[in-house]
Order: structure tokens, then C-alpha cells, then sequence
């Protein structure tokens, strides 16, 4: 797009003078580098001593300074979400640091959706883009702190998914009387139908104990790495997570996956150096220690 | 007479036939279990729209149960209704839908634009006031109202900068804005003591200009004085210049819908009933600043953080 021509006519058109005020009002460097962007100069040529000719001075405050309070408020208000919904991440990380990785954040991802839940969406996937390079790099496979950082901040991103997606609250749950009468072929056949907030994650580092201490305001200092199995799910709107065995959790994957009952248990005993007889007892007790949760809503038999 | 009959074209009754709901408070999560439990002697509730509309958890939930028991109105913070980018049809489809599921009283939001090519500030910025973008605003107001078929309420912002472009005074566009649109007003009785001190107009004048018989709804609100100018931070009380502007704005409308808003440094929420409660002996005469808790000077900034609202983000609960 040209420049709009000289600063000297009289009205510039909405768009131009919107599309320079948030040019200007979002700049990282600030106002004044704002100003001479190529983003704001586009639509209104004008230098920051010529800013009186689109914004005006009040008796107290000259026009740089009033433009300055949307920029401030800008970065200030969405900085402050941010903070809110990684309050781990922050607490990791320390205050300030977090507030630049923030800052980083939104000016490579500006909001673009009226939800403010969706702000932080890609604060992860931002945390492994930028990620440091490991101090040794043929400890490629051994977790760091900026690892544990990246997990942190999936697991809060999917903390709040699972807050504001659809629970099993209003629907109905799989009980164990729904097997009642259901033969062990045909419960084999069939499709269990996870609800829609549960989440399988597998993480380097325990980031949800860590997650809990800082939510419950106990002191923590970021765990040694282990493997960790967890699922997060949603029970009376509200969050909860367990953490489950290796073997537990390849069982729930394939049964989210919409494998059948019995493809899941054959993947589980192929990947497992027990088979089907002897895990049988552990299966009864999972399988209902999943319908208390409640994981699933309903199966479905495959024809 | 039915909102139908006034769209219509029928002659426009006070407040567009809104109905004066009393007093009522801006709705906050920190709020649901007091409010759930003890179920307080609030006239209304109004909520912050964008919290509701793709939340399907705690939020949306608690706000159906204070639906069942008490009016709602919903106010937006990203209609963006001055933005020269087209109007988010998907973001209205969901509003309208909230206010059906929920009942809405009405509908309201801010003159503002909150973004331009894709991006959102979640900011109210301002608009020059002229007659380009007064056309702008009219033009997209009367295709809001026909896709939610129901008259939109427009609040006054509060705001920082003055345009070199504005051919008119704020009150001037509010008024032709609604005469114009045939919508309704939100007046933030804070917002106007806010922008008349940070734009040197006079406080009493821009409410007599107002049409006071589209004013639906009134707002109140603390604010924080930077020095050189006021913040509009709705994270304390009301001080007395307000509560004045408020009492001469009741005469000018004979009584409209009022609330608090309330969106920083949230107190317990009696403290916020009694302070929307104040407006009742405002409005009695009964008011004394000797008798009451009372403010006279808007709160000095200090190391809070000093960033004019709306921006309200849910936190969620984890076990």
C-alpha cells in the first residue's frame, strides 16, 4: 500500500488512521519506534514531532505521552493473562523473566480471536521454538530445565482446555452396570467412548506435582525428571489429573484411539512381558477405577 | 409494548422499553460461591459476554443457576463495532445464542474498536469523531441489531487520546450515533468523569447533551489517578464527584438499570454490594459524606499495576 500523502489533509480515512494506531500502540520497541515503522508510516507519514497532527495534547499531556497509556496497557493487560493462566511457568521461571518471555510471546503471536482463553494457546509451541541450546549437545536425550519449562507450559495450556471444553457433568457416564449381560467377546468388540475433556500426556518431568505445590501456594522447587503417564480429565468442573502406569496409560491410548476392547488388550500384551490371564485382575480394577473417574461416556459395539 | 412494535418504528418508549432492573453488580468468578450460597438480595446481575460464550465448565454452568434466579444483561468487550475490519459473524452467532440460552435481558457493549487486520488488542480503543466514522459505526450497529433482532446498548469509553480528526464532541456522536442507529445507550457515568478530565470537556454538559431517553443502563466504577490523567481501573470504590454526576444523570433519566463494575483488586463481595447499595441513598438524598465511607479523591496510582480493564481472564480450578 502507498503512504496516504501528506499529514497535511485534513481526515485520513478510518482504516489508515486504525491501522497506524495499532501499528504504533504494538510496536516492542515503544512509541516512538512504533511511529517510524514501516507498519504505522504506510498509512500516516508522520514523524513523532509531527504526532500533533493526528493526536492531539490535552492540558496535561503531550500526545506521545497519551498514545504511551495504550501501549503500556497493551503489553500490561495481556502480559497479566498470561501470568494467570501459567502461573507455574511464572513461578519456575521467576517473575520477571517470565514477563519477557511473555513479551516475546505476544509480539510474535498477537491475539487474534475476541477469547482471551485462546491467548496462551501457543505459549508452549513459543517455548520450543525459542528454546536455548542445550549447554552439551550429545545430552540430547537427558531432560533440561528449559524441557521441563516447554511441559509446564503444555500442561497449564491443556489445564485450561479441559476448564472451558465440554465435561461429563450434563451427559451420561459408563457405569459397571452397563456390562451387566455383556459377554467377554462381545465387551471385546466394542468401542469405548472417551469423553471429550480427557487428555493422555506423557511428560519428561512431574510437572503436575509441581503445577499443584505452586497452585496451593507451597514453596517448590522444580523436580528431578522421571517419566511420567498422566491423564487429566474434568470431574464437578473441576480439573483433575492422574497419574497412571506405563501400562495403564498404552491401554487408555488405544482405547482413545478407538480401538476395539480386544485390539487395545492385544497391543497391551504385545508391548508387555505379561499375558492376558495374568493381568486379568489388574484389567477389572482399572476398568472401574475408570468409570468412577469418569473416563468414558458410553461403548459402542462394533458390528 | 414488545420490542417487535418499537423496531417497528412505533414511538420510541424510555430506555427502548428496557426495563429499569434496580441496581445491580458485575458478575465475577471470585464471586460464584458467595453468590451460589448465600444467594444475596441483588437486583441484577450483568456478565462480561466473551467469559461465557465458548466456556462449557464452571463459568457457563454457575451462570445458568444465576440466570434461573436472577435478571441477566450481558456486556461485551469485543464487538468492536468501530473496527474497520468486517464484523466476526461466528463471534454473533455465539452472542446471540448466549443471550437465548440465558435470557438476556439485553445486549451491550462499547464504542470502540478493539482491532484491525486480524489482530485483537482486547483493548476499547477510540474512534475520531467525525462524520466518516460516525456513518462507519451506524451502518454496522443497524446490521448488528437485525442479526440479533433486539437494539444494541452502546456505552460511552473511557479514553486517553484526542483525534486532530474529530469534528465533534463525544456527547454530539453518542447522541447522533443513537438517533442514527435507533439504538440504545450505556452511560458510564466513571467513564465520562474519566475522559472529561483526561480530554478537558466539561462533565455536566456531556450529560445534558445526552437523549436521555435512550439511555438504558448506567455504569459506576472506581478509577486511579495517574497525576497528569485518570485510568479507568474499576479496582476501587466510587469517589463523591461520581456519585454527583450519577445523581444528576437519575434526573435526567427518571431512573435507569444501574450497576457496579468491579474488576481489580476484587473485594469480598458485601463490600461490593454495599458500595452499589450507596446509590440508593445517592438518589434518597441521604448521602452524606460525613455519615459514610465515603471518597472523595480518586485513588493515587502506586505500584499496582495501572492498566485500564476490560480484559478479565478466567483462571481455572485444578484439584
Amino acid at each position: 500500500m502507498q503512504n496516504c500523502g501528506p499529514i497535511m489533509a485534513s481526515s485520513h480515512p478510518l482504516n489508515h488512521v486504525q491501522r497506524w494506531m495499532q501499528a504504533v500502540i504494538t510496536h516492542p520497541d515503544g512509541i516512538g519506534p512504533g511511529i517510524a515503522s514501516a507498519d504505522a508510516t504506510r498509512f500516516l507519514d508522520v514523524s513523532v514531532g509531527q504526532i500533533e497532527q493526528v493526536i492531539l495534547p490535552s492540558n496535561e499531556m503531550s500526545s506521545v505521552d497519551r498514545l504511551q497509556i495504550y501501549a503500556r496497557a497493551y503489553f500490561g493487560r495481556l502480559i497479566e493473562c498470561l501470568r494467570a493462566q501459567f502461573p507455574a511457568v511464572r513461578a519456575a521461571v521467576g517473575n520477571e523473566a517470565f514477563d519477557g518471555l511473555a513479551y516475546g510471546f505476544l509480539v510474535q503471536n498477537p491475539s487474534t480471536n475476541y477469547s482471551l482463553d485462546l491467548l496462551g494457546h501457543s505459549f508452549d509451541a513459543f517455548l520450543v521454538a525459542t528454546r536455548p541450546p542445550r549447554l552439551d549437545p550429545s545430552q540430547e536425550d537427558q531432560p533440561d530445565f528449559a524441557d521441563f519449562l516447554i511441559e509446564l507450559a503444555q500442561l497449564e495450556r491443556i489445564y485450561s482446555d479441559v476448564f472451558n471444553g465440554r465435561g461429563p457433568e450434563m451427559s451420561r457416564s459408563l457405569e459397571p452396570a452397563d456390562f451387566d449381560g455383556l459377554s467377554a467377546d462381545n465387551f471385546a468388540g466394542c468401542r469405548l467412548v472417551p469423553h471429550a475433556c480427557v487428555r493422555l500426556l506423557e511428560f519428561r518431568f512431574p510437572v503436575h506435582e509441581y503445577a499443584s505445590a505452586i497452585r496451593q501456594g507451597i514453596e517448590a522447587t522444580p523436580p528431578v525428571a522421571r517419566p511420567v503417564h498422566l491423564v487429566v480429565t474434568r470431574r464437578n468442573y473441576v480439573v483433575r489429573r492422574f497419574e497412571v502406569t506405563r501400562e495403564q496409560f498404552e491401554l487408555l491410548s488405544s482405547l482413545c484411539r478407538q480401538d476395539t476392547v480386544g485390539q487395545s488388550l492385544e497391543t497391551l500384551v504385545a508391548g508387555s512381558n505379561r499375558d492376558l490371564a495374568s493381568l486379568a485382575t489388574d484389567l477389572q480394577s482399572w476398568f472401574r477405577e475408570w468409570a468412577a473417574i469418569p473416563l468414558f461416556a458410553e461403548f459402542v459395539a462394533v458390528q | 409494548m414488545t420490542i417487535q412494535a418499537i423496531s417497528e418504528g412505533s414511538q420510541r418508549p424510555n430506555r427502548l422499553g428496557y426495563a429499569n432492573l434496580g441496581l445491580g453488580i458485575g458478575l465475577r468468578t471470585v464471586h460464584f460461591d458467595h453468590i451460589l450460597k448465600n444467594e444475596p438480595a441483588v437486583d441484577w446481575f450483568e456478565i462480561i459476554s466473551e467469559n461465557f460464550m465458548d466456556s462449557w465448565g464452571r463459568p457457563r454452568y454457575v451462570l445458568e443457576q444465576i440466570a434461573e434466579r436472577y435478571p441477566v444483561v450481558m456486556h461485551g468487550v469485543s464487538l468492536s463495532i468501530g473496527s474497520t475490519a468486517p464484523l466476526d459473524f461466528e463471534y454473533l452467532r455465539k452472542l446471540k445464542q448466549l443471550a437465548a440460552d440465558i435470557g438476556a435481558r439485553w445486549i451491550s457493549d462499547h464504542v470502540c474498536w478493539t482491532g484491525v487486520a486480524g489482530v485483537n488488542t482486547h483493548d476499547l480503543l477510540p474512534l475520531p469523531y467525525n462524520e466518516e466514522s460516525l456513518r462507519h459505526v451506524v451502518d454496522r450497529v443497524r446490521i448488528v441489531q437485525d442479526l440479533l433482532e433486539r437494539p444494541l446498548v452502546l456505552e460511552n469509553p473511557s479514553s486517553y487520546v484526542t483525534f486532530k480528526d474529530s469534528t465533534m464532541s463525544e456527547a454530539e456522536f453518542m447522541s447522533r450515533l443513537a438517533e442514527d442507529a435507533d439504538c440504545g445507550l450505556l452511560l458510564d457515568v466513571n467513564n465520562v468523569f474519566v475522559s472529561a478530565r483526561n480530554h478537558d470537556f466539561d462533565a455536566v454538559e456531556y450529560l445534558r447533551m445526552m437523549p436521555h431517553e435512550r439511555i438504558v443502563q448506567m455504569h459506576l466504577a472506581g478509577h486511579t489517578n495517574c497525576g497528569t490523567h485518570l485510568i479507568d481501573t474499576h479496582d476501587g470504590p466510587v469517589i463523591n464527584p461520581v456519585w454527583e454526576l450519577f445523581r444528576l444523570a437519575h434526573g435526567f433519566t427518571s431512573g435507569v438499570s444501574t450497576l457496579l463494575e468491579w474488576d481489580a483488586r476484587i473485594p469480598e463481595f458485601p463490600v461490593v454490594h454495599r458500595e452499589i447499595l450507596k446509590a440508593k441513598k445517592v438518589l434518597a438524598a441521604q448521602f452524606s459524606t460525613e455519615n459514610e465511607s465515603t471518597v472523595d479523591e480518586s485513588r493515587a496510582t502506586d505500584d499496582h499495576e495501572t492498566v485500564p480493564h476490560p480484559a478479565v481472564f478466567v483462571t481455572a480450578q485444578i484439584e
